[in-house]
């Protein structure tokens, strides 16, 4: 019987910094990931989180990964050559589209980095326009790329949530800035709850209703694989269900 | 039909111990648990336990592998004997069967897997209902498979293999002798739910009131699965580590988060999960309830709250039934103790 909680020892061959705090990690394997799932990476003796993918399915494992708690803090003191687990990949992932199809991409922060797996598997296929925003302009990521998805069509929207010097876009929160949305487009979005709600209302209006948007959830889980009970939200597995929800049959639950 | 005589049933736990590693329920000081059975255990026959025999198929605190030279190595302890759950009450046979359809379906898990392998059942049927049981509200007051089956008849335990291993057990031990025919009990427990309970969100919105959110119904629970993992490092070598999982439960108020917010922090909440959880969601996907009726959840709580009172009753009954509310503080304030506990992590959901 397969053991699915033992994690394959992989080492990091690269570490780039893709934004304020967020750093990409290469590692030495390749899964076969679907853009949208994520994997357990484990830091032996410090622990074990779920974190999305972000390269796309063929490419050489990317995980972007904000310093936010413990193990993230630990993570980025580690180095090229260190050893780390990974087990996955798991959850479900976006749907696919066909080519040609028009898919609106809408991210909050660090929610950028499961949709750069989707953008990197669906560049020149699908026409896409991706809506972001972020805190400041440090903390938009993937920048380096931003120029490459542009030469093959995608429409790139910024917003950043304050004034700053040498700064000429629009300032705000990605609602704001929904205005050139697609109608009947399909959408695609992963960022903070807050944003999440209001965007959902905001794209309605603008023609994309909640069964077209596809939403990124996240929730501790401890196991990834609908046991540990952490991620249960209203009889749903976050982890096993999702993480990746039609907007329409999102789990919520009563306070 | 055989039988064998009540004062015999301990020598027949000795018997079985040559082949089987025998979870018994025993005496514990004041309390009552399954134990593994040893020469001086003194059988506890009067009631279910106190405690249920989870622990020795879903393990608190199991080590699940231990990294040392950029291996990961699982080694599961040897066991020579297989197990035996001597003397299960009815709650407590469904109890291993519901563990079974969760553990042993979707991605199998190996630790359970390798407990459960070869598990003999031997199976006391109740004669009488329990304090605060409804075994038979959710059909669990019989057990389908067993190993062999006893049951009270007069100054004997009647006795029915359910295989042959039980039918073995019968004629190796010498300690079973014929007696008259008697007919399987079906006993109904003391208390009663419907069907398919739902909860009653006025009764649960003053009965939460009163909850600790100590979490002594989810730890008692023979069915409760959740469980946190952790790693620990090893003091030998800077390199070796060793993960562990502990149970975790619902009913406690940093269990669901994001990010380190706790999005599940009111007892209301908390309480609405662990009911729906075993009373419904459960059901959706294993056809049978997360919930065996074994009532421990009710006698263990400190604030008097019962699973029965929160589910399917119209409200007048319910009071009727119930404890009133302690007219304490607690009442007007009754997420703070939680909050607390969640270790200055801010609260989303009030």
């Amino acid at each position: 019987m397969k053991n699915e909680y033992l994690p394959e020892v992989v080492r990091i061959t690269a570490i780039e910094d893709v934004a304020r705090d967020v750093r990409k990690f290469t590692l030495g394997t390749a899964l076969a990931c679907r853009p949208g799932q994520f994997v357990q990476l484990t830091l032996f003796g410090i622990g074990e989180a779920p974190i999305s993918v972000s390269s796309a399915p063929g490419e050489e494992l990317e995980l972007s990964v904000k310093k936010v708690g413990s193990l993230t803090t630990a993570l980025h003191r580690f180095g090229v050559g260190d050893r780390v687990g990974v087990r996955g990949p798991y959850g479900t992932g976006y749907p696919e589209f066909g080519e040609g199809e028009r898919v609106v991409l809408v991210a909050g922060g660090i929610g950028l980095a499961p949709l750069r797996s989707f953008i990197r598997a669906n560049l020149g296929k699908c026409e896409m326009q991706l809506f972001y925003g972020a805190r400041t302009s440090a903390d938009l990521a993937f920048k380096e790329e931003y120029g490459e998805w542009q030469k093959k069509g995608m429409e790139i929207y910024k917003v950043i949530g304050a004034k700053e010097e040498g700064w000429d876009g629009p300032v705000g929160n990605p609602i704001e800035i929904l205005g050139p949305v697609w109608p009947g487009a399909s959408a695609l979005m992963c960022g903070p709850p807050v944003m999440i709600n209001f965007a959902l209302k905001k794209l309605e209006e603008k023609g994309i209703p909640r069964n077209r948007v596809y939403v990124s959830m996240e929730r501790l889980m401890r196991c990834g694989i609908g046991k540990c009970g952490h991620c249960m939200v209203d009889g749903t597995y976050v982890c096993r269900n999702g993480p990746v929800f039609r907007a329409d049959s999102m789990p919520a639950e009563a306070p | 039909m055989w039988g064998i005589p009540k004062e015999k049933l301990t020598e027949f736990a000795a018997f079985l111990c040559t082949d089987y590693a025998v979870i018994a329920p025993v005496k514990q000081g004041n309390t009552t648990a399954f134990a593994l059975f040893a020469e001086n255990s003194e059988l506890f026959l009067a009631d279910r336990p106190h405690y249920g025999p989870k622990q020795f198929l879903f393990t608190d605190n199991e080590e699940m592998f231990r990294y040392s030279g950029a291996r990961v190595r699982y080694s599961p302890k040897k066991r020579v004997k297989p197990y035996l759950l001597f003397l299960a009450r009815p709650c407590d046979a469904n109890a291993v069967e519901v563990l079974d359809e969760f553990f042993l379906s979707g991605f199998k898990d190996p630790y359970y897997a390798e407990k459960r392998k070869d598990i003999a059942l031997v199976a006391l049927l109740c004669a009488s209902p329990c304090e605060n049981g409804f075994c038979h509200s959710v059909g669990a007051n019989n057990v389908e498979k067993f190993d062999l089956a006893l049951w009270e008849s007069g100054k004997h335990y009647a006795a029915m293999p359910g295989s042959l291993k039980g039918d073995r057990m019968i004629r190796e031990s010498g300690l079973f002798v014929k007696i008259p025919d008697s007919e399987q009990p079906e006993v109904k427990g003391s208390l009663h739910i419907d069907k398919d309970p739902m909860i009653n969100e006025k009764t649960l919105e003053r009965e939460a009131g009163r909850c600790f959110a100590c979490a002594a119904c989810t730890t008692v629970c023979p069915t409760c699965t959740c469980f946190e993992i952790a790693d620990e490092k090893e003091l030998r070598g800077k390199r070796e580590s060793v993960r562990r999982r502990r149970w975790d439960w619902c009913m406690s108020s940093d269990f669901s988060t994001i990010s380190g917010i706790c999005f599940r922090s009111t007892k209301k909440a908390m309480l609405r999960q662990f009911i729906n959880h075993k009373l419904r969601d459960f059901k959706k996907e294993y056809g049978r309830h997360m919930c065996v009726g074994c009532g421990r959840c009710i006698s263990h709580c400190p604030a008097h709250i019962s699973i029965v009172n929160l589910v399917g009753r119209d409200d007048a009954a319910a009071a009727e039934r119930n404890l009133q509310p302690a007219n304490d503080k607690r009442q007007n304030n009754n997420d703070k103790p939680g909050a607390k506990r969640a270790k200055g992590k801010a609260e989303v959901s009030k």
